[in-house]
């Protein structure tokens, strides 16, 4: 702070002594004009790091993925056996599904090996031998609360069996089974999209070039995919024992 | 710049906020949420069902196998749903002759045995003392050496004799291989445990000569006359008679019937009855003579069977020109209605009224068997009974109580015995059967432990007990228990881990009935013969054997001509070699019924020595039997008194047969135990029921503990009180009080035989206890 | 009345978690539940669902995804009607004359149903039934006291009026039960039971039981249990479901074989199955060549509580008139003793 005094009071000092250099005063300390960006610069690297960590890191952290004990292929199975799909998967007499079918099935034909395939010499060694049970991963299980009829949705509401559960019948190896390490359900049943934005199956109108649908992965398999096609097709939703048990 | 605390937190909380922010932006915030709920849900609630894959019933294909239950001797055929190799219901098998698809609550809970943990999982040995429940497992080459050495070694030293077999039935293949043994073995002691069949078949003996069960034609009855029997509550083939029930108690006045039932209690029997007359305990054959009077009085009995086909109705003289008492005489001098009145409390009018209802009935029909018909009971008061029905002729009639023999099968080739065998069959049975005491009696199934405790050491020094518990079963369990000390060695064949097999030495696990293959003979008191089939509907559960196949390895590794009496290969082969041409029905239907068997008509139906039905029994004498009085040789009221002095014991206990709780070889599964009402047991507390006027008397409410004591034993109960019992009278629930099993079961509540004793009739020998004396103290 | 939230068109707005967070079986209260309070039986409710029903309705400001498309020119009954096709109405007739009070319709429900047991199941209250066999007396003294057993399904109640009035499925506020228009079952699913017991509170009948525990069984005897019947935690509220998953099998052997209707045979309870005395008779109360569309019609038949308007459908016959009038007793009137069973 030079004032008009000082100035004349140093000059008046200063006649005997040197002109004391007047140096330009500092200007005050303001604040940092762009350090207001540092926060907003962690901000913005926190955010986009944990949008990478949730969309990119997660879903594979959170699904473990196995792979099925036979690497069966459809295809070769489709073309050997008489009764096409039904020889594996049918309905018994009680009107239940077979499901995924049991040793005894695979035995009627492979007691003795038909090719020289690994994986054949696989399931005898490991499997008919000991008269062990394959545990096949099933994609599509659904919780214990769920009751499901096959009959019901492929007699009589005469929907694919590729509708629900993909094209899996023209496949020639088995895919993988990713399952959530939480819930151990399959990966399936969530949808395969991270935000669980999957269509679902009957979404899909696009063929590929073979003609079977464009679908990667079989959609969701959630209650909210059953009940939306419910509603649809009988105007009011079901009784809940419909589904559940 | 430098990390100064400013910039230190600046950077951190705007990672952390956009950190935030970036986060909710993804899945991981919900996804993470839905999933921890599911995984809170499902996985971390302990459900102990045994790994991840399997912690919950999978499903799989159903099928359904049938076979036929042996919980009881009701035999009713059952339906097994199976789902995979799982047996997860057992229901009735619909269109079977005896239950035609009901079936009682042990049926349905018999699953729980199937899988439970009272399953003996192998060959046991006993590894500490007798009755710590401590066991090793050993192979079944070693337990059955251990048999065979130790009978081997009996036989050796003449001792033969000294082997006894405890078995719940005497009919079909496999006790009829224990019988097979012990005779080619040498030893005459087979004995089967308790029920009102040793009365009655004794009964059919000495009145109609017949060597054959009874069967009851309840269907087709009009009036049903019960003195104290369970018809409802489990006695004679349980869901067959409470099918009967149903149909007495249908719309259709064409098969309507009434039923009266006498007891001192109010059983779901006597609620249900048409009228409940609540007798003395003990009195009842008193009753039934004193309703024999005003037949005979009125002359409302049958005249055409009762003059043309009894011996012993009016007096007689033999070729001395001694004249004997005929019943018609016994009844009207001896049981006018007004003693008969006030021997057994019911009012003179209602004798009167009901002799006269009986006797008019179209179709009447007089029962026995007190309760679900597992005690032995008074032989005279059975004979008074079946004289009722004498009377009414409806012996071997539509809608009456006939003779019904098993259903044929292929006689086995007879044993050669050696002299070991000859010389331990002919000694004398241990329990007193069959001797000149008990000439007629076949089994004598409450003596045994007076035997061992009272004759000298050694008198059974092993013991193989099969399909029965008698540590449990048998009253008076004081004295059971010290018997059981006194043999040296126990083997038992059972499934379960029960009281007998808890004391015993070694057990050699018999298959689960759902596990094995084996004939069933005719279930108790039906009136045509049928067989049913015993199959396998699953695949043993654990390192079991079947008992036939055990006790013929025993057999052929004894050698000699114990082991020549079993030329079979296994019991497979016994079976279908027996059933001879009747298998193949057998096994594609399940059952053979002699659908038209008829019992034999009046003239061609009495074996006795004069060849009529008889009131005076004259075979008594034949046998050699001494018989005290005149009316010795006639049914009449010899009333059995209930073991205490009334001034120390002023009450009068009697046990309560419930259908939900099973009192016999099998323990009550958890199923029933939780259907048991709260009036009946309260955490380990048994009730008493009490009539309220009693109860004012010493001072008991409601709820309130007391304790039970009889000459016999004492234990601490809670008070029900209950209207529906006779003021002086308390009864409580038999069938607990199990020490063994698990927490399940043991430890609930008191063994009513533990304070019963054994009353022993005095003409057959076998027990007649219907009840004790006792006390209640408030506590 | 607290419709479906589903039925409301809720369904997007509200995410799906069908679980609860907190495991826990919570002391019961919900603001829907304070709410209902203020409402009565049949009408429309002051209730969460209620209020959201009024402003979905027809027009109103949350419309049904579906309204557009179906719903034109109907009123929601006649679509409900027309989207279902048949009804039914299944029931129940017991005869007490039969009854024999034996317990076998206990233990088959037992088995049937996994329902758990414990090493004390001696208390009623904390035990779980479905099927529960009461002990009734006349309330005489000796002599003349009579005895007569009652077995007691959930009754299924439908209520009166438009709308199911059942009590239960009136207060839920996890709409865990409901009631089915087309088959009269009052279903109740347990994953979305969080446990409040509001229900247990609202049933006259207390057929309604809670779960305090999980479920154990001693080691191998989960081999029993039935695949078709889910095994519930600790937490939830359980009943009677006259055995739907049997209708379920049912229905899947008919659409097997290509048709839709089920024979009364195909379709039974397993209490009814069990009875050996033949007492328990079930079917459709709506279809003549049903076996129980006869027998409620006796004029011994009754059912329990009927004044409280609960409508249910298990019909009892008995030709004891003191069992009759016990029948509809909810205090103790003198001469009508209850006893507890």
């Amino acid at each position: 702070m030079s004032t008009t005094e000082e100035k004349e009071q140093t000059v008046a000092q200063g006649e005997q002594e040197e002109e004391v250099p007047v140096e330009a005063t500092p200007e005050p300390e303001k604040p940092g004009t762009w350090r207001f960006l540092i926060p907003i610069a962690a901000f913005g690297v926190g955010f986009l790091m944990h949008l990478f960590v949730g969309w990119v890191i997660f879903p594979p952290l959170l699904y473990s993925e196995k792979q099925q004990p036979i690497d069966f292929s459809h295809k070769i199975h489709e073309e050997a056996v008489d009764e096409g799909c039904e020889s594996c998967h049918f309905f018994r007499e009680d009107g239940s599904f077979s499901g995924i079918p049991g040793l005894e099935n695979c035995a009627e034909c492979h007691e003795e090996p038909m090719g020289e395939h690994r994986e054949e010499a696989k399931l005898i060694k490991e499997y008919i031998e000991p008269g062990k049970e394959i545990p096949w991963y099933v994609y599509s299980r659904q919780p214990q609360c769920v009751f499901f009829s096959h009959a019901a949705h492929v007699k009589m509401g005469e929907l694919e069996c590729a509708t629900c559960h993909g094209p899996i019948g023209d496949s020639d190896h088995t895919r993988p089974y990713q399952y959530n390490r939480l819930t151990k359900y399959s990966r399936d049943i969530y949808g395969w999209n991270i935000a669980m934005l999957s269509k679902n199956a009957w979404d899909y109108t696009e063929m590929d070039d073979s003609g079977g649908m464009k679908i990667e992965h079989p959609a969701r398999m959630k209650m909210d995919d059953c009940a939306e096609c419910h509603e649809e097709m009988r105007g009011v939703k079901d009784a809940c024992f419909v589904c559940h048990k | 710049m430098k990390l100064d605390r400013r910039t230190f937190i600046e950077l951190s909380v705007g990672f952390s906020l956009g950190a935030g922010a970036g986060i909710m932006l993804t899945p991981v915030n919900w996804k993470l949420m839905d999933d921890m709920t599911i995984w809170s849900q499902e996985l971390w609630p302990r459900y102990q069902l045994g790994g991840l894959e399997g912690r919950l019933p999978q499903t799989g294909e159903v099928t359904h196998a049938d076979s036929v239950c042996t919980l009881c001797p009701g035999g009713c055929g059952i339906t097994v749903r199976k789902v995979k190799d799982r047996v997860t219901k057992i229901e009735g098998r619909e269109g079977y002759p005896v239950n035609d698809g009901g079936i009682c609550p042990l049926g349905v809970a018999g699953l729980q045995l199937l899988y439970g943990p009272w399953r003996v999982p192998s060959p046991l040995r006993r590894a500490g003392k007798r009755g710590s429940g401590k066991f090793e497992r050993i192979t079944w080459d070693e337990a059955i050496n251990k048999v065979v050495q130790k009978l081997g070694d009996l036989r050796q030293r003449g001792q033969s004799h000294t082997v006894a077999s405890i078995l719940g039935s005497d009919r079909g293949t496999v006790p009829q291989l224990f019988g097979r043994f012990l005779s080619a073995y040498g030893s005459p002691n087979l004995i089967r445990t308790a029920s009102a069949e040793d009365t009655y078949e004794l009964a059919l003996g000495l009145m109609q000569g017949a060597t054959a069960s009874v069967g009851y034609d309840l269907e087709r009855a009009n009036f049903i006359l019960s003195f104290g029997s369970g018809l409802i509550e489990g006695w004679g083939s349980p869901v067959r008679v409470i099918k009967a029930h149903s149909i007495w108690r249908s719309g259709n006045s064409k098969d309507r019937a009434t039923v009266v039932q006498i007891e001192p209690r109010l059983s779901n029997t006597a609620a249900k009855a048409d009228n409940w007359y609540p007798v003395n305990p003990g009195t009842e054959a008193a009753l039934a003579l004193g309703l024999a009077h005003i037949i005979v009085k009125e002359s409302l009995y049958d005249s055409a069977f009762v003059q043309n086909h009894t011996f012993g109705f009016e007096d007689w003289s033999d070729a001395t020109g001694k004249t004997y008492m005929g019943f018609k005489r016994l009844v009207l001098t001896e049981y006018k209605p007004g003693a008969v009145s006030m021997t057994t409390g019911i009012s003179v009018t209602k004798i009167v009224q009901l002799a006269r209802a009986f006797a008019k009935a179209k179709r009447p029909l007089a029962v026995w068997g007190r309760g679900k018909g597992t005690t032995s009971g008074s032989l005279y008061e059975c004979m008074a009974v079946h004289a009722l029905n004498a009377l009414v002729g409806n012996i071997n009639q539509l809608g009456g109580v006939s003779t019904r023999p098993q259903v044929a099968t292929r006689a086995w080739p007879a044993v050669s015995r050696d002299g070991t065998a000859r010389k331990g069959s002919h000694r004398p049975r241990i329990d007193g059967a069959g001797t000149s005491r008990y000439p007629l009696t076949r089994y004598l199934p409450d003596r045994w432990p007076q035997a061992i405790n009272g004759g000298r050491p050694g008198t059974i020094q092993a013991l193989l007990v099969h399909e029965a518990d008698p540590y449990f079963t048998t009253t008076d369990s004081a004295a059971v228990a010290k018997a059981f000390d006194g043999i040296p060695f126990v083997v038992s064949f059972s499934t379960y881990l029960d009281e007998t097999a808890y004391h015993a030495d070694l057990i050699l696990p018999n298959h689960h009935y759902l596990e094995r293959w084996e004939d069933i003979p005719t279930p108790v008191g039906l009136q045509k013969p049928i067989l049913g089939l015993l199959r396998p509907v699953v695949s043993p559960q654990f390192d079991t054997r079947h008992v036939g196949d055990v006790l013929m390895t025993i057999a052929k590794e004894l050698g000699g001509t114990v082991a020549d009496a079993f030329p079979w290969e296994d019991y497979e082969t016994v079976l279908k070699e027996t059933m001879g041409d009747k298998w193949g029905t057998l096994e594609e239907e399940g059952y053979v019924e002699d659908a038209g068997y008829k019992p034999p008509a009046w003239r061609k139906a009495f074996g006795t020595p004069s060849g009529k039905f008889e009131f005076y029994i004259t075979a008594f004498d034949q046998a050699g039997m001494k018989v005290d009085k005149d009316v010795g040789y006639l049914p009449h009221y010899e009333p059995v008194e209930a073991e205490g002095d009334s001034s120390t014991y002023p009450l009068t206990l009697i046990p309560a047969e419930l259908i939900r709780l099973a009192d016999g070889a099998i323990g009550n599964p958890p199923f029933c135990t939780k259907a048991l009402e709260e009036t009946e047991l309260k955490g380990n507390d048994l009730f008493v029921e009490v009539n309220p006027k009693t109860a004012a008397n010493y001072g008991l409410s409601e709820g309130r503990c007391a304790m039970l004591e009889t000459p016999r034993g004492k234990a601490k109960v809670l008070v029900h009180l209950f209207e529906g019992i006779m003021p002086g009278v308390i009864a409580i629930p038999k069938g607990l009080g199990h020490a063994a099993y698990d927490d399940y079961l043991a430890g609930k509540g008191v063994n009513a035989n533990s304070l019963m004793g054994v009353v022993e009739d005095p003409i057959s020998g076998l027990s007649a206890t219907w009840g004790i004396r006792a006390k209640l103290t408030r506590v | 009345m607290l419709r479906n939230a589903r039925q409301a068109g809720l369904e997007p707005i509200i995410p799906s978690f069908q679980y609860s967070i907190i495991p826990w079986p919570r002391p019961g209260f919900s603001l829907c539940g304070i709410l209902h309070l203020l409402s009565h039986q049949g009408g429309p409710g002051f209730s969460f669902g209620g209020i959201v029903q009024l402003l979905s309705r027809q027009g109103g400001p949350i419309a049904k995804r579906s309204e557009a498309s179906f719903y034109e020119g109907v009123t929601m009954k006649e679509a409900h009607h027309k989207g279902h096709g048949k009804t039914y109405k299944y029931g129940m007739v017991v005869d007490l004359d039969k009854c024999t009070g034996c317990g076998a319709c206990m233990v088959a429900c037992m088995a049937e149903n996994n329902l758990p047991f414990r090493k004390d199941n001696s208390d009623r209250l904390r035990s779980s039934l479905w099927m529960r066999v009461y002990k009734i007396s006349n309330g005489l003294p000796f002599p003349d006291m009579e005895i007569s057993y009652i077995p007691r399904p959930c009754q299924h109640c439908e209520g009166h009026g438009h709308h199911a009035a059942t009590p239960c499925v009136s207060v839920c506020p996890a709409c865990a039960t409901d009631y089915s228009h087309e088959t009269g079952i009052v279903s109740q699913i347990y994953t979305r039971c969080f446990g409040c017991r509001y229900c247990m509170a609202a049933c006259p009948y207390h057929v309604r039981i809670f779960n305090w525990w999980d479920p154990t069984w001693p080691k191998g005897m989960e081999k029993y249990l039935n695949p078709d019947v889910s095994v519930r935690m600790r937490g939830v509220v359980e009943k009677c479901s006259f055995c739907y998953h049997r209708l379920q099998r049912a229905r899947n052997k008919a659409y097997a074989e290509g048709r839709r209707e089920i024979h009364e045979d195909e379709y039974q309870t397993a209490c009814t199955q069990a009875c050996p005395a033949g007492a328990i008779t079930f079917g459709d109360l709506d279809n003549p060549e049903h076996k129980v569309y006869e027998l409620k019609k006796s004029r011994y038949a009754f059912r329990l509580l009927e004044e409280l308007g609960t409508n249910p459908k298990v019909y009892y016959v008995s030709t004891r008139d003191w069992v009759r009038k016990a029948g509809d007793v909810y205090t103790g009137k003198k001469g009508n003793d209850v006893m507890p069973a």
